[in-house]
């Protein structure tokens, strides 16, 4: 029957050891079968030569009884026959003396118990026979019988005293001997199968036998014997020794079979193992020592071959694992760690700093209008600028600290159980580090500059620390809008601010409208000549239709910003206000302005679509506006692009003036024939004051340079008045007009009747 | 009890004594003509006993009638020589009662000429007998091997004490061969005791007969010097070289030739 399955698992297959246990028991039993035949075989003969013996024995004993009875008669006949005892019955004056020390004295075995003469009449001699010997005795008791006195057998003995032999007519007495018949036997007769000692009269109570009956009636014991017991000795001592040589054999066979085969092979077992858990390296130091079988040691040095084989194998796979860790974890243009690394290494720093009181800074890098650099001046010259960037930022780091790459321009670092005031000085050093290098050399003559977020959390606070990096992104944001510095430490009060830029639903929004292009909806705010009153052109103002909400720019801009979109977004912004003209949704003879970003001055691709749209200057007055921070950040490029549109017919304006640095040196290197200025500066207008004048001054420079002045944010018939009066030629805002899906004529104001 | 002889077989002689024991002896009968010749044992011994067996066998054949008796020491029909170890109740006298009457017995068979020839202490208790009373057939006394008995002067001493505190008492005592084993009444050892080596060189000179004495010059029993004591009592002697106590192998012919000249020598008158 097979075994079952959970025994077929503990059991099979048999180990070595099992198997020489095996092999040993069943030489055990086999040498017990071998012995147990021999033991009965040995027990039979025994018991056949017992047989014999007691046989023999019994003969011995008969003979023995017989020739002892015999030689007792005939001893007790020739004392009955001697002169002495014949002296007796004639003068038995001395006979108590004869028969004490004459008769018992020598002339009767030392085993006669007593003698006694008896008279003619078979009275005693003596008064008083001694020993229980009868004090007459009659005809009939002549002869020899036996009988039991207590635990002794004795055998009497009467035999006549005749005056002449064998002449029964001259009968003179009786001589009486009785004799302890054992001892006569053991004294008189030597056994060669009877142990003498153990010779008794069977039975018990009163007994006498006639001498032909002693025998039947002796039991005795055999001696033993000899040859059977120095057989059956040489059997057990050899069991005995056969027994301890198997002993020894098996405990030997045992020893060297597990010395050399199961041990050697266990140990191969458990190297084979380890070496499956992978604890080679260390075994093989412990196992070097050659193996006493010739089979086995080959097995070992064909499995230290292949283990060696496999460690070198091993060795290259971790080189290979190195080496792929390094790709994985570096960043192939600039070397420093990727973004897999750090978040690796965040994990870390997390699972670290969890529950500690240990500080934690985080330090988000971003290079300012990368993407416009890197339109600008290829692919090559904006990797060059990341390298750069990178050796910058890395020297200016701390010995040891990580600086990774985020992705794009965006780098990061992490300090941990540092003090913040060391982080920000940190990132001030790597600000100001960057701002001094020199980026010419990587064809790039604008200046590169970083902002950066940082962001500190304590491991005590586990879910500050887990959103770090997005409180640093935030940061980010801060530190990248115009007018601030370059830094940014988040602060809770920045978390509004990004409640926009992370809101999932205007960022799904964003993204869709920027995808399909659908949901884009251009608004259009009509831009007044303040001198007729008519309607000069329409600035396109975008919107992202949210069912039946709309995102507004101050929501949408973040977003683009933050995710570097402002390219992408311009596209869609020219796709659909190209939509608009080709739909004639613009009315005639008037125009259309639209907002192009600082990267996008700076993007061919932009610049190639705008250009597009030169199709409709022969219909419409098509003017682009560009802001300050977009012109001063790359100048030089911007200004070739911007001067190839004014060149097609392109009017540019000067969007927000006055909002960022608004600086007049830059003014009048600026390619622009508009210039806007921003509601703030209306406002310091209708304020007057000091403010008030210089923005006069301002305009009136302005205008004597040249340029064309709009007005923004005109909401009311004074402020109109008053920008008319500073020879404002354009005007912008509710007074003439909100934005609207449509182009709406300008409000028909009375100022201008 | 009277028995015919026949001359030339040997037949054993019983007769009753007067206490009632039988005493047997062997006759040989012989030629009438020629003395009876009557040999008596050594100490202890029986008829049986070395030389007398086969000197009696030797002078039957020349013609001797020889009568050897065994005394009785005391047992009825006593066959055997009586050990020293045995109770000795018997005396020297008794033996020479039983003596007188085996002498008796040939000369009332009508042996006129009786020799009485001795061995030992046989010698002795002859030497006795035919210096008190013999029998007047009694002619002549051949004494062979004469030695007295030899006994302890203490043991003698003390065993008169016994005899007369404890008559009835047994003693052990040395006498002849028997070395401090010889049971006995005081008085019975005295009895034997007192025929030492003065009494028997006394005897001789009151032997009644003839009487001649015959030692083996390598008898060891034999005191030194006892041979020219006895040849100082004028009595015959003759050594016969070589001889032992017991006349053993050719001593045994020299003796029979010893004896047989001196019967010749009776017979012719001398």
């Amino acid at each position: 029957m097979p075994l079952p399955p959970r025994f077929r698992l503990s059991l099979w297959p048999f180990s070595i050891t099992a198997y020489a246990l095996g092999f040993i028991i069943l030489m055990a039993a086999s040498f017990w079968f071998l012995s147990s035949v021999m033991q009965e075989t040995l027990d039979a003969i025994r018991s056949e030569a017992q047989a014999q013996n007691m046989k023999a024995a019994r003969d011995e004993l008969d003979q023995a009884v017989a020739r002892v009875a015999t030689e007792i008669k005939q001893q007790a006949e020739s004392l009955a026959s001697q002169d002495e005892t014949r002296q007796q019955l004639a003068n038995p004056a001395y006979y108590v003396y004869w028969r004490d020390n004459r008769a018992l004295g020598g002339l009767l075995p030392n085993f006669t118990d007593a003698v006694e003469v008896y008279n003619r009449q078979g009275k005693a001699l003596a008064g008083q026979p001694i020993n229980n010997m009868p004090a007459s005795v009659a005809k009939e008791d002549v002869g020899r019988f036996l009988k039991r006195e207590g635990n002794r057998a004795y055998l009497y003995i009467f035999q006549p005293i005749q005056a002449v032999e064998n002449v029964p007519a001259s009968v003179q007495g009786y001589f009486g001997i009785k004799i302890d018949f054992l001892a006569a036997l053991k004294e008189n007769h030597w056994f060669g199968y009877i142990n003498a000692d153990s010779i008794q009269l069977q039975g018990s109570g009163q007994l006498r036998l006639p001498v032909d009956q002693i025998a039947p009636h002796l039991v005795f014991q055999l001696k033993s014997n000899p040859e059977s017991a120095a057989l059956v000795d040489f059997f057990f001592r050899a069991k005995q020794n056969i027994i301890f040589i198997l002993i020894i054999l098996s405990a030997t066979f045992f020893f060297i079979l597990h010395s050399l085969l199961a041990a050697p092979l266990r140990r191969l077992s458990l190297h084979i193992d380890a070496l499956r858990a992978g604890r080679s390296t260390l075994l093989q130091e412990n196992y070097s020592s050659s193996l006493p079988v010739a089979e086995l040691e080959k097995v070992r040095t064909s499995l230290n071959d292949y283990q060696s084989q496999l460690e070198s194998m091993h060795r290259s796979l971790n080189e290979k694992n190195d080496e792929l860790w390094l790709l994985a974890h570096r960043d192939p243009l600039t070397g420093i760690f990727n973004r897999r690394c750090f978040e690796d290494d965040w994990e870390h720093v997390l699972s670290v700093a969890n529950g500690h009181r240990l500080e934690v800074s985080f330090i988000l890098f971003d290079c300012d209008h990368f993407k416009a650099i890197n339109d600008s001046y290829g692919h090559q010259a904006g990797d060059q600028v990341l390298q750069a960037i990178a050796l910058i930022l890395q020297n200016a780091l701390r010995h040891g600290d990580r600086l990774y790459r985020l992705g794009g321009d965006e780098f990061a670092t992490i300090f941990l159980d540092a003090d913040p005031a060391l982080a920000a000085q940190a990132a001030e050093r790597c600000i100001e580090h960057t701002g001094r290098h020199d980026f010419s050399g990587t064809g790039v003559k604008e200046p590169v500059r970083i902002s950066v977020g940082l962001a500190h959390a304590s491991g005590n606070d586990p879910d500050s620390l887990a959103i770090l990096p997005k409180q640093a992104d935030i940061a980010m944001y801060h530190a990248k809008r115009p007018g601030r510095l370059k830094l940014a430490v988040f602060d809770d009060s920045m978390t509004n601010d990004a409640g926009i830029l992370f809101s999932t639903r205007a960022n799904n929004a964003v993204f869709d409208a920027m995808t399909t292009g659908e949901s884009i909806e251009m608004h259009y705010q009509p831009v007044v000549n303040l001198v007729t009153g008519e309607v000069d052109y329409y600035e396109a103002l975008v919107r992202i239709r949210d069912g039946l909400e709309l995102i507004m720019p101050s929501s949408i801009f973040p977003i683009i910003e933050a995710r570097r979109l402002e390219a992408e977004f311009d596209l869609a912004i020219i796709e659909r206000i190209a939509q608009d003209l080709e739909q004639r949704k613009i009315p005639p003879n008037t125009g259309v302005s639209l907002n192009v970003s600082g990267p996008g001055v700076i993007n061919p691709l932009i610049i190639q679509r705008v250009m597009a749209l030169g199709r409709f200057l022969d219909q419409y007055r098509l003017v682009v506006e560009v802001t300050e921070t977009a012109l001063i950040t790359q100048l030089h490029q911007a200004s070739a692009n911007l001067n190839r549109l004014r060149q097609d017919g392109f009017k540019i304006a000067l969007d927000d003036f006055g909002s960022g640095y608004s600086s007049l040196g830059y003014l009048a290197s600026m390619p622009v024939d508009i210039i806007k200025f921003d509601i703030s500066m209306i406002r310091h207008l209708d304020a007057g004051g000091r403010q008030g004048i210089i923005v006069e001054n301002l305009a009136a420079m302005v205008i004597k340079a040249g340029y064309h002045l709009v007005a923004e944010g005109i909401e009311t018939d004074e402020t109109l008045r008053q920008v008319a009066r500073q020879g404002f030629a354009r005007g912008q805002g509710y007074l003439f007009g909100r934005p609207g899906k449509t182009c709406e004529n300008a409000a028909k104001l009375p100022f201008f009747t | 009890m009277f028995l015919p002889l026949q001359r030339g077989w040997a037949e054993t002689v019983e007769q009753r004594l007067p206490g009632g024991i039988v005493v047997s002896a062997e006759l040989r009968a012989g030629q009438p003509s020629r003395p009876a010749v009557l040999l008596l044992h050594g100490f202890l011994q029986t008829r049986q006993a070395p030389p007398m067996s086969r000197l009696a066998a030797m002078l039957a054949d020349q013609g001797y009638t020889v009568l050897v008796p065994t005394l009785s020491l005391g047992i009825d029909r006593r066959a055997q020589s009586l050990a020293c170890e045995a109770v000795h109740a018997h005396t020297l006298e008794g033996d020479l009662a039983e003596l007188g009457f085996w002498v008796n017995w040939l000369a009332g068979k009508g042996y006129g000429d009786i020799v009485l020839i001795g061995h030992s202490f046989g010698s002795q208790q002859i030497l006795r007998y035919v210096a008190q009373r013999p029998d007047t057939a009694v002619k002549k006394a051949i004494l062979t091997s004469l030695i007295p008995l030899y006994s302890d002067s203490a043991e003698r001493r003390e065993a008169a004490i016994q005899m007369k505190r404890y008559p009835r008492s047994l003693g052990r005592f040395t006498l002849s061969y028997c070395h401090k084993n010889y049971v006995s009444p005081p008085g019975a050892f005295l009895s034997y005791a007192t025929e030492d080596a003065a009494a028997a060189l006394n005897l001789l000179g009151q032997t009644r007969v003839s009487t001649e004495v015959i030692l083996g010059a390598a008898d060891t029993a034999m005191e030194k010097g006892w041979p020219g004591k006895i040849r100082k009592t004028g009595v015959r002697l003759a050594v016969i070289a070589d001889a032992g106590h017991f006349f053993d192998g050719e001593q045994e012919f020299d003796l029979a030739d010893k004896i047989g000249a001196s019967l010749a020598a009776m017979a012719a008158g001398n």
